[in-house]
C-alpha cells in the first residue's frame, strides 16, 4: 500500500482506459483493455487482496481478452468513428452530474485504512476470529466463501452457468442454415427459463430443441 | 482463430505448457484452504489449460483431449455436486448448507466443515471450468463438434 | 490539507475511471466499445470496494500462526468475497454480451449502433439477413417472423 505506487498505478489505469476507448482498431483496444485489467490486478495485489488479484489477472487480463479477440475476429476489426456530436452534448452533462453526485456522497465515506470504519467493526471481525477454530481453514476468504456465506456462492455459480448456457443458446446454429453443424448442444439440464442475461435467446430455445 | 499456429516454436511451447497450467489449476483448487485461490481461480486456470491447445495446436488433437461437450457437462456436474452437498445436512436435521450438522464418526465438527469447504471448492471449480470452456467454444463457433 | 488529500484521493481516482467507463458505454457508437466501457466501469467498482477493505497495518487475510486471530492484523475479508463473485459474474456478462454482438453482426453486417437501430426500426434496408425479408420456405418448417 505504498502511496506513490498506488497513484502511479491509478494514473496508468486512467491512461489505458482512455486509450482503450479512443483507438480505432478494435484488436488494439482489446490489448489495452487487458493491460488495464493487469494493472488493476497489480493494484489489488498491492492492497493485500490476493485472491482477488489472482482471479482478476486470470479472468480480466487473460480470458476476457481472449473472448474479445474471438468475437472481434468473428465480426469486424475496425470501428467506424461515428460519435454523434449531439449525443456527446447530452452525455457529458450527464456524466458531470453523476460525478458531482458521487463526490458529494463520498464526503460521508470513511477515510482510507481507518480501523474504526463501519465496514471493519461488524461481522468481519467475528469471521476472522472464529474461522480457524470452527473450520480449520487458514484462508479466511475461502472459509467465508464456502462456509459462512455459501448461499451467495451457490447463487453465483448458478449465474455463471446460466450465463454460459445463455451465450450458447444465443449463438446456436439452426439446422437449415446449411453450415453443416447441428442445432444447440447446450442442454446442461438447466433449460432456457433460468436465463438472466440473454432475453433474446429464450424465444428460440423451443425451436431448436427437437 | 483456432487451429494450428503457423510457428513451430509457439506450438511446441504451448503443447508443453498446457498440462502444467491445468495442473496448476488443480493445485490452486486443492490448496484453497491454505493460500490464495480456491475454486474460482483454479477453475479458470484449468479452463485456460483447455483453451490454449484450441488456440495453438492442431484442431483434431485439441478437440479430442477436451471435447466441446465437456463444457456443459462439467458445468452441470459441478452445479449438481454443490446442490447435493447443500442438501445433505437437511437429511440429518440441520439447516440448508450447514455442514457442521452432519456428524461423521471420528471427526469433530470443524473437520466436517473443512471437508465440506473442500467439496464446495471442487464443485465450484468444475462449474467455472465448464462455464468458461462453453463460453469460449460458443464464441469461436465450435460448440457442436 | 495534505492529510485530507491522502485519505480521500482514492475516491476521486475511482470516480475518474467510472466517468470514463460511463462515457464509453453511453457516447460511443460502436457496440464493442460499449462492452469495453462496461468492463472499465466494472473493474473501477471492484477497485472501489477493495480500497474500502484496506486497513492500516493489515496483511492478507490468511491466518498466520505468528499473528494469531487478531482482527486488527488483517485486512477486511468480506469485500474480497463480494468482488471475487463479481469478477466471475462480470466475465459471464461479457461472454453473453459478445455472443449477442456476434449474432447481431451475422444478422446486420455491422456493429454500428445507429445503423442497427435504424434497421430494427424499419427505416433502412436489412442486408444479408435471412430474417425479415425472406418469405418462409416450403422446405423449412419454421416461421422466421416470430423472432
Amino acid at each position: 500500500m505504498i502511496v506513490p505506487l498506488d497513484i502511479l498505478l491509478f494514473i496508468t489505469l486512467i491512461a489505458t482506459a482512455i486509450l482503450a476507448l479512443h483507438v480505432k482498431d478494435l484488436l488494439a483496444a482489446t490489448a489495452l483493455l487487458s493491460a488495464y485489467s493487469l494493472f488493476a490486478a497489480l493494484l489489488f495485489a498491492g492492497l493485500s487482496a490476493l485472491d482477488v488479484a489472482l482471479v482478476e489477472a486470470a479472468l480480466g487480463a487473460g480470458l476476457t481478452g481472449v473472448l474479445f479477440i474471438a468475437a472481434i475476429l468473428a465480426t469486424t476489426r475496425h470501428s467506424e468513428p461515428r460519435t454523434d456530436p449531439r449525443r456527446r452534448l447530452v452525455v457529458i452533462p450527464l456524466i458531470v452530474a453523476f460525478v458531482g453526485l458521487m463526490l458529494y456522497a463520498s464526503t460521508d465515506l470513511p477515510d482510507r485504512g481507518d480501523p474504526d470504519a463501519p465496514a471493519h467493526t461488524g461481522v468481519a471481525t467475528e469471521y476472522i476470529e472464529r474461522s480457524l477454530a470452527e473450520t480449520q481453514t487458514p484462508n479466511v476468504v475461502t472459509a467465508i466463501l464456502a462456509d459462512y456465506r455459501s448461499q451467495d456462492t451457490l447463487g453465483e455459480t448458478l449465474v455463471i452457468v446460466t450465463a454460459a448456457l445463455s451465450a450458447s443458446l444465443v449463438l446456436a446454429r439452426r439446422r437449415d442454415e446449411g453450415e453443416g453443424t447441428e442445432a444447440t448442444p447446450a442442454d446442461g439440464g438447466l433449460g432456457p427459463d433460468a436465463s438472466d442475461d440473454a432475453p433474446g435467446g429464450r424465444d428460440r430455445g423451443g425451436e431448436e430443441r427437437r | 482463430m483456432t487451429g494450428a499456429y503457423p510457428s513451430e516454436v509457439v506450438r511446441v511451447i504451448c503443447a508443453v505448457a498446457s498440462p502444467f497450467i491445468a495442473l496448476f489449476g488443480l493445485y490452486v483448487i486443492a490448496h484453497g484452504h491454505y493460500g490464495p485461490g480456491g475454486g474460482f481461480a483454479g477453475g479458470v486456470f484449468v479452463a485456460v489449460g483447455a483453451i490454449l491447445p484450441r488456440l495453438t495446436l492442431d484442431e483434431r488433437l485439441a478437440y479430442r483431449i477436451f471435447p466441446p461437450a465437456l463444457g456443459p457437462l462439467a458445468a452441470g456436474v459441478g452445479m449438481l455436486l454443490f446442490l447435493l452437498v447443500a442438501v445433505v445436512p437437511l437429511f440429518v436435521g440441520g439447516a440448508f448448507l450447514d455442514y457442521g450438522a452432519v456428524t461423521i464418526a471420528g471427526m469433530e465438527p470443524a473437520r466436517v466443515r473443512y471437508l465440506g469447504i473442500l467439496v464446495v471448492e471442487i464443485a465450484v471449480g468444475l462449474a467455472v471450468f465448464g462455464a468458461m470452456l462453453l463460453i469460449f467454444d460458443t464464441i469461436t463457433g465450435r460448440s457442436e463438434r | 490539507m495534505i492529510e485530507l488529500v491522502l485519505a480521500r484521493y482514492i475516491y476521486l481516482l475511482v470516480l475518474v475511471l467510472l466517468a470514463i467507463g460511463l462515457y464509453g458505454m453511453l457516447a460511443k457508437g460502436d457496440l464493442v466499445k460499449k462492452v469495453i466501457g462496461l468492463t472499465i466501469y466494472s473493474t473501477a467498482i471492484y477497485l472501489f470496494f477493495i480500497e474500502g477493505s484496506v486497513q492500516d497495518g493489515g496483511t492478507a487475510p490468511i491466518i498466520d500462526p505468528a499473528l494469531g486471530s487478531d482482527p486488527q492484523a488483517y485486512v477486511d475479508p468480506l469485500p474480497h468475497l463480494l468482488i471475487l463473485t463479481a469478477i466471475v459474474v462480470g466475465v459471464g456478462v461479457v461472454g453473453v454480451a459478445l455472443s449477442l454482438l456476434v449474432r447481431l453482426y451475422r444478422a446486420h453486417g455491422t456493429l454500428d449502433e445507429a445503423v442497427i437501430a435504424d434497421r430494427l426500426s424499419g427505416r433502412a434496408e436489412p442486408v444479408g439477413a435471412p430474417t425479415e425479408d425472406t418469405p418462409p420456405d416450403a422446405t423449412a418448417g419454421d416461421d422466421e417472423a416470430g423472432r
